[in-house]
């Protein structure tokens, strides 16, 4: 499987699972080449903002910790919003990518107000 | 057809028809000599449509891997139906926008949240690389857009319709039910019927609630209907009430999303949400 990846997220080794094409629809970069270092200069200039890459796109190793207590404030303003409580498979991934959505939205304060 | 649709069907007539930039790309669109340059012409004739759609296909859900910076290019690379489609979903931002508004309604919020669906369904289509991927942006803007055809008709009612389903805590379309004797997917429906909409995007309107009528084929309603439910949880916009409603498994099953999809494209969603949000609504 291929995922799409941002250009600050690129990094040298990612094999492309797309072409990448100028403004006139020419071919800059066949699928399967290997990105290095040069192609990520071109990308800038060119003004490449996302690539298609193969396999997954690992999260970056830099995101900050996100603590229990915080998930769970996150967790539970989802859930008192939700209808039903027996989740599939993919509904409990939509619903961790919501948690993490939520965390990212509101600040602290209002998730905690919400659980008085 | 009952004495209230009847209504809601003749009151259609006063509302002002499609813009004319939206009129003349259907007409020249059938025409058979219609070619790229002469559509991309038409549609650069209005600058602030141009923008717009140029920052709409830009962004991660189209999945194209430069950038275009010509609406030439944008109809090359996602065919005329597409590019007509953006522009039928921001026409119709662009007409209801202009509307009086009541306290409660929220209109900017209820835009949010029609395009985080239109953002969401587009991206699903891309990811199981459907054949006709031009419906599903619009669909999903358009699914709600009998809200403001009630909206529209019952003003002040439709205040009580949003007091009713914050006081029992209601989905907003048991308190249209209740408090109008109608509810936004028949509303739409027939605005739909109106300004004759394509037959998928009907469907959407009239079913992405329950996602009942789907049929093995129909992935554009069951991505519709899961994406309105994603939107939902993700607080993209605010849909008229503040719940969740659960998924139809049937949807679920047309679809077969590979597993950690949603965890995997999050961050995609979020940003491609911001950024139609910011180009289409002109704010943040």
């Amino acid at each position: 499987m291929s995922s799409i990846v941002h250009l600050e997220e690129i990094t040298p080794g990612m094999v492309l699972a797309a072409p990448i094409l100028n403004r006139y629809g020419q071919t800059l970069l066949t699928t399967g080449v290997v990105i290095d270092e040069k192609h990520l200069l071109m990308f800038k200039t060119w003004g490449i903002k996302h690539v298609t890459i193969d396999g997954e796109a690992k999260k970056s190793e830099t995101s900050p910790e996100i603590s229990e207590d915080l998930l769970n404030l996150a967790r539970n303003h989802i859930k008192k919003r939700m209808l039903w409580n027996e989740l599939s498979e993919i509904e409990n991934d939509l619903f961790s990518a919501a948690v993490e959505r939520i965390i990212d939205f509101y600040a602290t304060n209002d998730l905690e107000a919400d659980n008085d | 057809m009952i004495n209230i649709e009847k209504r809601i069907y003749d009151a259609i007539e006063d509302v002002p028809t499609l813009p004319t930039i939206y009129s003349v790309l259907s007409d020249t669109l059938v025409s058979p000599n219609a070619n790229a340059a002469d559509i991309a012409h038409l549609i650069s004739t209005d600058q602030s449509a141009s923008l717009k759609v140029l920052k709409v296909v830009n962004s991660p859900i189209y999945h194209l891997s430069s950038r275009i910076e010509s609406i030439s290019l944008a109809v090359l690379h996602l065919g005329f139906n597409e590019i007509r489609n953006i522009i039928l979903a921001l026409s119709v931002i662009n007409l209801f926008s202009k509307k009086k508004i009541i306290s409660s309604f929220r209109p900017v919020d209820f835009w949010k949240h029609s395009i985080g669906v239109g953002v969401i369904t587009r991206y699903i289509g891309n990811a199981l690389q459907v054949s006709r991927p031009e419906n599903y942006f619009l669909s999903g803007i358009l699914h709600d857009v009998g809200k403001l055809v009630l909206y529209e008709n019952f003003g002040d009612q439709y205040e009580r319709v949003l007091q009713y389903s914050e006081e029992r805590k209601c989905l907003i379309i048991e308190a249209e039910k209740e408090i109008l004797g109608i509810d936004h997917t028949t509303a739409g429906a027939i605005l739909a019927e109106k300004w004759k909409l394509s037959e998928s995007v009907y469907r959407v309107i009239k079913h992405h609630h329950n996602c009942s009528e789907s049929d093995e084929k129909d992935i554009l309603l069951a991505a519709v209907h899961v994406s309105n439910i994603a939107a939902r949880m993700f607080e993209f916009g605010f849909a008229g009430d503040d719940f969740v409603p659960k998924p139809n498994p049937a949807a679920w099953d047309i679809l077969k999303l590979p597993t950690h999809f949603f965890t995997k494209s999050i961050d995609v969603l979020t940003a491609s949400y911001d950024e139609a949000v910011n180009s289409v609504l002109n704010c943040n």
